[in-house]
């Protein structure tokens, strides 16, 4: 089910609130097992199907998680259940991320990783499978005490999260579920949570879908692409994929919000980036948190200590030669990055897709090393500066040359292949000549409301408050980043008054007109 | 009052939650008006999009897509055609009876209906219009090939004739068909609003009465989308081509019949695409007058329907059917 | 006060990794108020502290800190854990 459905908001939602209340009235436990049986047939509705695998998943990783935790007595070394755990997830995970699409496409020359990734793959395998291995991971270490059956259930199936992430961390959300305390609704939370719901939907419904139209036929004849349409059709797809990708994480933050759940925040204005690496402390920032604990870490703290170890020296200056830096930030980078671009999808674009941001992460981090620490902005540095005219320019100029090395990565990662890849790179430069372009029926050639919309997008990109900025008021979520506490160009927050409420009501209806199945309108004006 | 900021989280206090004590929820009244301002404009819209419907003058300047031309065959009296012809949207949007006319000396009409609002409405059009004027001479049943079984193909457009049904019809009727189709009648207001947008204001702009337009063209409407039209590599979708009934309209041709009445069945012309044979021996053991002749692909709108005329194409489409029905004329 | 010398070694810590002596540590200090704290200055951070005062982070430890108050209590506690009863 799709939050952007009928099905979902008029029949799921409020089914699962009056549940939720009814539950309230007894007990926390009726809470948290409604709770998941509600999350299970969200799920299943997709496809019954695949509430197997779902249902699988979770009882082979609680079992895994009683051995190790010895709630089941055995012997077994913890770390070689641990490994076999992971081994199966990823399994299962490669399986239907990798195999089946693989098979398809040489089955049938597919063109786009989209299209049939939602009919054979379960939906948010990748994010059910990296929630629950993390809480092996950390289970292992004996960091904590492992949760009864119904609170893990809930914790890895609850439906705001369930498809689309954010990826949770156990230590952030258990605890939310585990208080003592009146689980009733709020009408705060409600007012809150739904009002960020409609944002969300706004971006994903009457934003998005505005530019996926040029950018999917940009991608799809890249051979035939003009300099204009190029262009148009890149930035078109880098709007399109934020506000989807952003409004989906709003809806699922406000979801949360109205049952009174604190979710982590996924995104933080990201095309407002000064440096790569700010970008990715504020794009799909639960995912960077994942990989950076789970994989980056580890791996960086290892060779660190080994060096160390071997009385090699691991400061700054030790970074700053060829060798530590290979050692120290390079090698954990890329295999960071490259294990990124794989988790995103199957095929070689990705991997380059990976392996281009791990470049600019490295460039990235060289750059600080030389500029050395004092001159080096603070981790979340963020938006414009208000210090100096020429530090204005040079923030907005280092915006722009981040976002351009974003908008690079990013036709690798919306491209049908890497020859399609490059071909588009070459209408970027111009390097399709007319002729070329005016004989393919399939061209893309942009409209003329074209550069008005990506004009505004760009505006509400750059200039507008993101919503948790919007909400600040509310502390919309567990907790502020450094980038979001300072305010935009153009500053606005919301409160429950009438204008919101008529302002947010106007924008629920449209969006729900929107969201009627556009297969079946082959006149939609709207 | 303390100031909202400072009023904690469920998960900040934990002192004031885990007693388990009921949480002072923020000015609960202030959130749940808040509700009200959020609900008060989509109820208001929502709930008064089938009295704007129901307005008399609503096709005159509404956004409805084919509304005009549907409620045009509800002002059929006094018209005494000669020939009524009786359709889906290949009809009024393939064929304009002024030419027919021209060309056979008669007085033609066409009853527009669409494949949407063909299993709600039925043969309503055609009852009303014999029951408000002469006997005409010829009834022709102009429909796609793959349309002739309506009422059992499950169609998405149904608000189309939902239009129609809430303008003119009864009470009970409408009733009826809520009770048959609830989500269809609850979604309904939605779709109506759906066709809204840009391309809208530019016909009230100038002053377009497209219910005028309709009369005046005796039924005939252009498609007003901007579709390109059909490409020459087209294939017609083998969904389309499998539906090879025709029992809904065999049966409404023998209703007419055996009240008398001369009834033809034509069959709308088809593309030109790579399987467009499929259909050339497609005469429905005798039931229409031919098999559906071919046009070239380019005289088609590429609207994923592979059987709407291309303004441009109007002519011609018409000349091919009153060719067709002259015999039927005695011409 | 261990605390007190708590802080002291950490603040030598930081100011070493981020070639900084002006940086001042109190528990609600984040990553966002030290220039150049970022994944590669943390690393070298972690492994500075463990080395510096022999104790050993885990996986789970090293990304769920949000200020240095977390990060004192937590080396705190693993301290206390490792001191040999007397």
């Amino acid at each position: 089910m799709l939050f952007n459905s009928y099905p979902f908001l008029f029949c799921f939602l409020p089914i699962a609130l009056i549940g939720y209340q009814i539950a309230a009235h007894f007990h926390r436990r009726a809470v948290v097992i409604w709770l998941a049986l509600a999350s299970l047939g969200f799920y299943a509705y997709w496809k019954p199907e695949f509430l197997i695998v779902l249902g699988a998943s979770i009882v082979f990783n609680y079992a895994m998680a009683s051995l190790i935790s010895r709630r089941i007595p055995n012997k077994a070394p913890t770390e070689w259940l641990l490994t076999f755990a992971i081994a199966v997830d990823l399994g299962a995970l490669c399986f239907y991320k990798y195999l089946f699409p693989t098979l398809n496409f040489f089955a049938r020359h597919a063109t786009g990783h989209n299209r049939w990734e939602g009919v054979f793959l379960p939906l948010g395998i990748s994010f059910f499978t990296f929630t629950q291995i993390a809480y092996l991971v950390d289970l292992q270490e004996g960091g904590f005490e492992q949760h009864g059956f119904a609170d893990y259930m809930l914790f890895a199936t609850f439906f705001p999260h369930l498809i689309a992430g954010p990826i949770l961390h156990h230590a952030e959300i258990m605890p939310q579920f585990q208080e003592q305390r009146d689980y009733r609704l709020r009408a705060d939370d409600l007012a809150i949570g739904f009002s960020w719901f409609i944002m969300g939907l706004f971006k994903k419904v009457l934003l998005a879908d505005r530019f996926s139209g040029g950018a999917d036929a940009a991608f799809a004849a890249p051979h035939s692409l003009s300099f204009a349409a190029a262009w148009a059709g890149s930035l078109g797809y880098a709007l399109q994929l934020y506000f989807d990708f952003s409004g989906y994480s709003d809806m699922a933050l406000g979801l949360a919000r109205m049952f009174s759940i604190d979710f982590p925040l996924n995104f933080s204005s990201p095309y407002k980036a000064t440096n790569v690496i700010d970008f990715w402390q504020r794009w799909h920032m639960t995912l960077t948190r994942y990989i950076n604990m789970y994989i980056y870490n580890p791996v960086a703290v290892r060779i660190t200590r080994w060096r160390v170890a071997h009385g090699l020296k691991s400061s700054r200056k030790a970074m700053a030669t060829p060798i530590g830096f290979l050692a120290l930030i390079a090698t954990p980078t890329f295999i960071t990055l490259f294990l990124a671009g794989v988790w995103h999808g199957a095929g070689l674009q990705f991997i380059i897709f990976g392996l281009l941001h791990a470049v600019y992460l490295s460039i990235n981090h060289a750059w600080r090393l030389f500029r050395g620490p004092k001159n080096a902005p603070a981790m979340a540095s963020g938006t414009l500066s208000t210090r100096s005219p020429s530090s204005y320019i040079a923030s907005a100029g280092s915006c722009l040359l981040t976002f351009a090395a974003v908008l690079l990565a990013q036709v690798f990662f919306r491209a049908a292949g890497v020859r399609d890849a490059f071909a588009f790179l070459g209408g970027l430069l111009g390097r399709h000549s007319a002729a070329a372009v005016a004989v393919d029926p399939a061209a893309y050639h942009p409209g003329r409301g074209t550069l008005a919309m990506l004009v505004a997008g760009f505006l509400i990109v750059w200039c507008f408050p993101n919503t948790q900025q919007i909400l600040a008021k509310f502390k919309p979520a567990l907790e502020v980043t450094g980038a979001d506490r300072k305010p935009a160009l153009i500053n606005f927050q919301w409160r429950p008054t009438a204008a919101w409420g008529l302002a947010l009501g106007i924008v629920l209806f449209a969006a729900v007109i929107k969201m009627q199945d556009p297969s079946s309108f082959l006149y939609f004006q709207f | 009052m303390p100031s909202q900021q400072t009023i904690p989280r469920p998960h900040e206090a934990p002192e004031a939650f885990l007693t388990g004590a009921p949480v002072p929820a923020r000015q609960p009244q202030g959130f749940l008006r808040f509700f009200f301002w959020l609900f008060v404009l989509p109820a208001i819209f929502y709930l008064s999009a089938i009295p704007v419907v129901r307005l008399p003058s609503y096709e005159r300047w509404g956004p409805s897509h084919y509304g005009p031309a549907l409620d045009f065959a509800y002002t059929t009296q006094g018209q005494n055609a000669d020939v009524v012809v009786f359709g889906d949207s290949s009809a009024f949007l393939g064929i304009d009876p002024r030419l027919v006319n021209r060309q056979l000396g008669v007085k033609s009409l066409v009853l527009p209906n669409t494949a949407g609002s063909l299993p709600v409405l039925r043969d309503q059009a055609l009852e009303f219009y014999l029951a408000h004027n002469t006997r005409p001479r010829l009834i022709v049943m102009y429909f796609t090939a793959w349309d002739l079984d309506f009422d059992t193909s499950a169609s998405t457009h149904l608000f189309e004739g939902e239009e129609m049904l809430l303008r003119h019809d009864s009470p009970r009727q409408i009733a009826e068909f809520a009770l048959h189709h609830p989500l269809e009648f609850a979604a309904f207001p939605l779709r109506s609003y759906s066709s809204l947008g840009p391309g809208v204001l530019k016909p009230l702009l100038r002053g377009d009465n497209r219910a005028r337009q309709a009369a005046a063209a005796l039924g005939h409407a252009d498609d007003s989308e901007n579709y390109p039209p059909l490409d020459q590599r087209c294939t017609i979708p083998s969904q389309l081509i499998a539906r090879d009934r025709a029992a809904t309209v065999r049966a409404l041709a023998a209703k007419y019949q055996s009240r008398g009445y001369e009834v033809a069945v034509y069959l709308a012309p088809v593309p030109d695409c790579t399987n467009a044979s499929a259909f050339a021996n497609r005469g429905y053991d005798g039931l229409a007058i031919a098999p559906p002749a071919t046009l070239q692909a380019s005289a088609f709108l590429d609207d994923g329907l592979y059987a709407h005329m291309e303004p441009a194409s109007v002519s011609e489409a018409s000349r091919l059917f009153a060719d067709a029905i002259a015999k039927k004329l005695g011409k | 006060m261990p605390n007190d010398r708590l802080y002291s070694q950490l603040t030598e810590v930081f100011r070493d990794v981020f070639d900084d002596d002006s940086i001042v540590l109190t528990p609600e200090t984040t990553a966002s108020d030290i220039a150049g704290w970022d994944s590669v200055a943390h690393v070298d951070l972690i492994v500075s502290i463990e080395t510096r005062m022999k104790i050993k982070f885990k996986t789970s430890e090293l990304g769920s800190l949000h200020n240095v108050g977390q990060l004192a209590g937590l080396i705190e506690y693993k301290l206390e854990s490792t001191k040999q009863p007397a």
